[in-house]
């Protein structure tokens, strides 16, 4: 299932936007449920209360909370990092503000179709990858975790420490075996004691990478190669 | 204690041994930075310890002890990693043995006790050592040379591995003819090994001079860019006065029709009017300058060209890349794919561009059909056209930058689709 959200304060963008992702809905295979908001207030009331959505779209330029707030409003205030975010924007140029809340596309109003429904195969294949889980024993107590929670895998001596969303996770275990359970999930090396989630990379640099609990992690000589690689394959990916 | 013919030309040799030895050693550790002084003052320490311990303990075994470390030592001035420093160490010093271990086998000496002092004292020997050491460094250098790219010409190199040869050649003789007094002799060879330097360096500043040429090429080429880049921005320019005037005129028109309360003929006007300027096409507006007026411009060749092009950007206003860099990738990749489509049928032809910023990463991926006909050399992808030359430059210089920015590109094609993916990440 595919949790969609609408948000503009403009009524017909709306109306357009739930006519195409309805009509899409005969052709995918996965469920899709959508929800519509008027204004980012109603947004983000709805998003610290209750359930939250997997694909938002949402309007750039919207009176009071605009779209930047609403974004950086769920990476800083609710720390879900992990909500994919398409933009709409009737502008011309995106700030760089916007891409602080690393979004995943723009769409340009008038409304294109097929970018709407390409955001959401995107989303779908996304969803699907992080659909999975991860489990551990630690103080013979079993976990499962979701892997879209966990940030990323370091190697602490003869133990593995899982960094997620909400704490830290200690198992004993060997950090090279992480890739043989989790096989096809978005996560890549890039040092040999750090397998991180490349869902959760905020930003990469030449020798490092910030995740998004802003903790910076270095990039080895070593795996340079492998980093690069993961991005050319990302990039190939995309449709 | 008097020097003998063989020391003295020993003495000589070894400096140029050492010289050898430098070039060497920039073979591997080249791309790092040195204090010239440092660099100086321990390739002089190297060859005055060195020809110290040739000269008076003359054992084979310390001998070798002493090269490798210091050999190893003068690694240390340059600010690479202790692999890269102990393999340029051994392996320089492999080459230098095996040259010499074959040239003291050749000229007949094979007894040769490694633990005692040696008495191996042919003039002939050492100088053979020193120029077959040299025309090892050649072939080395002139590898290294064509794996960056910069081709020196056959003939030019030919004639430069052809002077240690015919330097070889005229000791020999020298050696054979006697009657020569050994000062003559010693400034004979040493003139001749003059003339080899001088030669080594002048090979040197012409590899500098002919890269040099290729950047005056690169440059003028990135001039193109700019002078057509204007030439858009003017023709924009000139388009908008020629909207504003027919705004003007326009607006009259519908003001005459409201007066004339033609209603009718009023709505036909105005959907008239829709219908042209829903027509005029459509300009890429990311509000990034760079791009903007990069896509434009190729755009419009694009459409003169009757190409199709589709597109999806997704980038900043303001981006850490440098405009120069920006304008060469994306110039040269577009260029080739709009040479590609040039060369298949009208519609096949298609161009998709996708340029976004992800975490930080700039993504530029262009695919183009093609006809399929790919041109490699060395394993990389040349060209597929005529034009040769320029075309390996574009590649080249899209190399160049995606390296600057730490990044990657990838060059891919199937059977009728050319596609390129760069990567640029930040510092």
């Amino acid at each position: 299932m595919l949790r969609i959200g609408i948000c503009d304060d403009d009524q017909y963008i709306c109306t357009e936007m739930e006519r195409i992702i309805m009509e899409y809905r005969k052709q995918v295979c996965e469920e899709l449920t959508i929800d519509v908001f008027s204004s980012g207030e109603e947004l983000c009331k709805v998003l610290t209360e209750e359930e939250t959505f997997d694909l938002l779209f949402l309007d750039i330029e919207m009176k009071q909370i605009n779209g930047v707030e609403v974004g950086r409003f769920i990476r800083e205030e609710l720390h879900n990092d992990i909500l994919q975010i398409v933009y709409i924007s009737g502008k011309d140029s995106y700030y760089q503000q916007l891409f602080d809340v690393r979004p995943m596309h723009f769409i340009h109003k008038p409304i294109d179709a097929d970018k709407v429904k390409k955001d959401i195969d995107k989303a779908i294949e996304l969803f699907g990858k992080l659909g999975n889980t991860f489990c551990f024993i630690q103080n013979n107590n079993y976990y499962r975790k979701p892997i879209k929670d966990i940030i990323y895998f370091e190697a602490y001596g003869r133990q593995v420490k899982v960094v997620g969303v909400d704490e830290e996770y200690f198992y004993y275990g060997r950090i090279k075996e992480i890739p043989k359970k989790l096989p096809k999930a978005p996560f890549l090396f890039i040092h040999k004691s750090y397998f991180i989630n490349y869902h959760h990379v905020k930003r990469f640099n030449n020798q490092e990478v910030t995740m998004s609990n802003n903790r910076v992690l270095p990039i080895s000589r070593a795996n340079k190669d492998e980093v690069l690689n993961y991005l050319l394959e990302s990039e190939k990916e995309e449709k | 204690m008097e020097l003998s013919l063989y020391d003295a030309v020993y003495i000589i040799t070894n400096a140029f041994r050492t010289y050898m030895i430098y070039k060497l050693m920039y073979i591997f550790c080249e791309d790092s930075k040195v204090d010239k002084r440092w660099e100086i003052l321990s390739y002089f320490a190297y060859t005055a310890v060195i020809t110290y311990f040739y000269l008076f303990i003359e054992i084979p075994m310390v001998m070798l002890a002493v090269n490798v470390i210091g050999l190893y030592l003068v690694t240390c001035i340059y600010e690479v990693g202790i692999k890269q420093r102990l393999l340029s160490a051994t392996f320089i010093y492999m080459i230098l043995l095996c040259v010499e271990s074959f040239v003291v086998l050749i000229s007949g000496y094979t007894d040769l006790p490694i633990f005692l002092q040696s008495t191996y004292s042919s003039v002939f020997g050492i100088l053979l050592i020193s120029i077959l050491t040299y025309v090892i460094v050649l072939f080395l250098q002139n590898s290294k040379n064509v794996k960056k790219g910069r081709d020196v010409p056959v003939l030019y190199w030919i004639s430069i591995v052809a002077i240690p040869v015919i330097t070889l050649f005229i000791i020999v003789v020298l050696f054979n003819s006697g009657g020569l007094s050994n000062t003559l002799l010693i400034f004979s060879i040493s003139f001749l090994f003059i003339i080899n330097i001088i030669t080594f360096t002048l090979f040197d500043s012409l590899i500098v001079s002919f890269e040099y040429q290729m950047e005056k090429k690169m440059l003028m080429q990135q001039n193109n860019y700019y002078e057509s880049q204007f030439e858009l921005m003017k023709r924009i320019s000139e388009t908008t006065r020629a909207f504003r005037h027919d705004f003007m005129n326009h607006l009259t028109v519908i003001q005459s029709l409201i007066q004339k309360d033609e209603k009718k003929t009023l709505e036909e006007y105005l959907s008239e009017l829709q219908q042209v300027y829903r027509k005029q096409k459509e300009y890429v507006r990311t509000g990034n300058v760079v791009v903007d007026s990069i896509l434009n411009c190729k755009l419009q060749e694009a459409e003169m060209h009757k190409i199709p092009v589709t597109y999806d950007i997704n980038i900043p206003d303001e981006m850490n890349f440098s405009t120069f860099d920006i304008t060469i990738i994306l110039s040269n990749l577009l260029d080739n794919a709009m040479k590609a489509s040039l060369e298949i049928d009208k519609d096949m032809r298609n161009i998709n561009i996708v340029i976004r910023v992800d975490k930080g990463v700039l993504r530029i991926t262009i695919k183009n059909k093609f006809n399929g006909m790919v041109l490699y050399r060395d394993g990389n992808i040349v060209t597929s056209k005529k034009d040769v030359e320029n075309h390996g430059i574009g590649l080249e210089n899209v190399k160049k930058v995606v390296k600057k920015y730490h990044g990657t590109l990838d060059i891919k094609h199937t059977e009728d689709e050319f596609s390129v993916i760069a990567l640029l990440l930040n510092n």
